[in-house]
């Protein structure tokens, strides 16, 4: 199923399929390992509008509603 | 020989200077901005050389004007050897540095750091292998105890000597011809002069590197068709940005590295850090546990400062009072030493009460990684009003001291959200105002009106955050940040960082404060006040409607906030308030004093942290906003 990262649940396990935005946002999630292609699990999902936090490639990065909802995901249908 | 220090950010690069450099670095800035990066003579095994810390950067290629500066400054410095320190629990990441770094074809040595955390994780990393494949010196380290420093050193000075690059890894071959081709075509002292090798010059302006195009279309501007034809190829052929195709390249290269000399056991048990943050981060219990260590923070850096602060400045009283009676209190000598002392006690007044214990205490909190803990839980507030989550630290230190506070925004990683912090943090009210607060408004009017002071001065901050973030309107839509694994703090790298921080209050802001000091000192030895008064009155009883001595207690809250309402005590003639004042009026004079102009040791503060613009912006600011409301609420008291 493909939806974006903001909309996922806890410890759902997805693989980003693309991010969309202006090339800021992509270096800035690329830093932080984050790429098309890459498996990313949720810690633990946005609360009262703030960051999803996710673990990719063993560190856990926090990232601000706005930018999730800028990453779309594919998520393995159970 | 110079050797600069590279590595992403919470790598342990400064924790690696510091172990080395100790007290001898110097801070300096870089010119045109307030990026700053320290730098030390070092010797050791009798090398002797100059160290250089740079910011922590993620790529050679940033959206972040702040890493640019650093890369920047790395392309001119011309180090004779780059030590890359890494990571060593999130190898994988840490790779693509250093691949970039390998680029830059400068004698290269790879400090492979935090093996222990790695371990714990269960991460093998078999450092021959690597060494190989990456073909420059790796040296596993455990900097925060020391151990492999001087290893690595010895390695970087060997490299400097030998001159020896590493290897270049080739992008699949597609790619690989585009940026050859590009590499080819840009003239040779094109990428001289910017100080890139051609080929990363070719590969960054493919990546659609801002800062490099700009600086490209001022010396070879007949290029860039020919760099936009071949982005375009390489994004037709793949269906994707050539930025995003580039660095999928980077990112599975440095995949296949670390999968072929690492290798990663199943956990052993579950980690602690699980455990912990389940709580922490807790959408309810994070909340609560947030709430009491702020509190307990700012108990603890109060309590402490009381304790102290009393009986320092006692001393100083004594001083004053001693030396009053055995000198002649009208002469000019008598009245410079008092500026003097008053200067200087008022430096120790928050030095060593305040900061000490402030500076112990965030720290503390940074290192152990609890920080960006806070800054996940406070992100969403913290939007509404422009800013991220980390910023919550330097509002809570505010209600104590704003000069703390206000070092406290350099936590905050982008200039423009040190910016609006540092200008927010002057409206918190310190506790100097506080007692402004209670000894007019709570004492004369009640409570209650003190509590709506502190809502509205909420609420100013608020609209202030909103106006700010207006104005300088974010580049990026929101916060991505990495959540560190827990660490002990080491005693070295705590010490470490209060004194540097320290340091600067001593060297900068104190020197102005006892200046300041001296020159009040003066005014009143002349005899000035009345005239001052006098001057001041078309805005102080004219615009504000205050009585006309109270301008003078105005200027004296520029050096010490207390010092308005002890000098108003001197220029009313008496402390029953309310028989010259009415009751609009000491509400009139809080509010302007709770939110004008902030004292001299904040400015000072605030000219090192945001520069002099800032620092003029925030006078400006600062006194149109308790203008403004004071005219409010001179209105409001003519209308009732």
């Amino acid at each position: 199923m493909i939806t974006t990262l903001e909309k996922l649940k806890n410890k759902d396990t997805a693989v980003v399929r693309e991010i969309q935005g202006g090339i800021g946002i992509r270096q800035r999630l690329g830093h932080l390992g984050v790429h098309p292609g890459d498996m990313i699990q949720v810690v633990r999902t946005g609360f009262f509008g703030g960051p999803v936090l996710i673990k990719i490639h063993g560190v856990e990065v926090a990232i601000g509603q706005g930018m999730a909802r800028k990453i779309e995901v594919d998520l393995p249908e159970a | 020989m110079r050797i600069a220090l590279v590595g992403q950010p919470n790598c342990g690069k400064s924790t690696l200077f510091n172990s080395v450099a100790g007290y001898k670095a110097v801070v300096s800035n870089f010119p045109g901005t307030t990026i700053q990066f320290t730098r030390s003579p070092v010797s050791l095994d009798g090398e002797s050389f100059e160290l250089v810390d740079l910011p922590g950067i993620y790529s050679l290629s940033s959206p972040d004007t702040e890493e640019i500066v650093a890369r920047d400054y790395l392309l001119r410095l011309k180090p004779d050897a780059v030590i890359n320190i890494m990571d060593g629990s999130i190898l994988c990441r840490s790779l693509e540095l250093t691949l970039e770094l390998l680029e830059l074809k400068i004698p290269l040595v790879i400090c492979l750091n935090m093996i222990d955390e790695a371990e714990r994780k269960g991460i093998e990393i078999d450092v021959q292998h690597l060494e190989r494949d990456m073909g420059v010196p790796i040296i596993p380290t455990i900097a925060s105890r020391g151990q492999g420093v001087p290893e690595l050193f010895q390695a970087a000075a060997k490299i400097a000597k030998s001159g020896k690059t590493g290897k270049t890894f080739l992008l699949s071959r597609d790619v690989e011809t585009v940026v050859s081709e590009l590499a080819l075509e840009i003239r040779e002292d094109t990428a001289q002069g910017l100080g890139l090798p051609a080929r990363l010059l070719a590969l960054k302006l493919l990546e659609q590197d801002d800062a490099l195009e700009r600086e490209i279309r001022e010396i070879e501007p007949g290029i860039l068709p020919e760099i936009e034809r071949l982005r375009g190829k390489i994004s037709s052929s793949h269906g994707r940005p050539s930025d995003v195709v580039l660095s999928s390249e980077r990112h599975s290269l440095a995949m296949n590295l670390f999968e072929h000399v690492s290798h990663i056991k199943p956990h052993p048990k579950k980690m602690l850090r699980d455990q912990v943050d389940k709580y922490i981060m807790h959408p309810y219990w994070g909340y609560l546990i947030l709430g009491l260590i702020l509190l307990g923070f700012f108990y603890f850096v109060f309590n402490f400062g009381k304790l102290i602060e009393e009986p320092l400045l006692g001393y100083f009283e004594h001083l004053t009072a001693y030396l009053s009676v055995h000198m002649d209190q009208e002469s000019l000598f008598f009245t410079i030493l008092n500026g003097l002392i008053q200067g200087f006690s008022g430096g120790i007044g928050i030095v060593l009460p305040y900061l000490i214990p402030f500076l112990f205490g965030l720290s503390l909190l940074e290192d152990i990684g609890y920080l960006s803990r806070a800054a996940f839980l406070m992100d969403s507030i913290m939007h509404r009003i422009g800013l991220h989550g980390k910023a919550i630290i330097p509002f809570v230190l505010g209600y104590g001291c704003n000069v703390p506070a206000i070092m406290g925004v350099r936590i905050l990683e982008s200039s423009r959200d040190r910016f609006i912090s540092a200008v927010l943090v002057t409206f918190v009210p310190c506790a100097a105002r506080t007692t402004i607060i209670f000894g007019l408004v709570a004492f004369y009017l009640g409570s209650s009106r003190a509590l709506f002071l502190y809502i509205l001065n909420l609420i100013v901050i608020a609209a202030a955050g909103k106006f700010l973030s207006r104005m300088r309107p974010e580049v990026s839509p929101g916060m991505i940040l990495e959540i560190p694994s827990y660490k002990f703090p080491s005693t070295r790298a705590v010490v470490n960082k209060i004194w540097f921080r320290l340091r600067e209050f001593i060297i900068i802001a104190w020197p102005l404060l006892i200046v300041g000091s001296v020159i009040l000192s003066l005014l009143e030895y002349f005899q000035l006040s009345e005239a001052i008064n006098r001057m001041l009155s078309p805005f102080t009883s004219g615009l504000l409607g205050l009585p006309e001595e109270t301008s003078i207690t105005l200027i004296f809250g520029i050096l010490r906030k207390e010092l308005t309402i002890i000098m108003l005590v001197q220029a009313l003639g008496t402390s029953d308030f309310a028989s010259v004042m009415t009751n609009g009026q000491m509400m009139i004079f809080t509010v302007f004093t709770l939110f004008y102009i902030p004292c001299l040791a904040t400015l000072a503060m605030l000219r090192t942290v945001i520069g002099n613009k800032g620092m003029i912006f925030t006078l400006v600011f600062t006194t149109a906003v308790a203008t403004v409301l004071a005219l409010a609420f001179r209105l409001i008291f003519y209308i009732i």
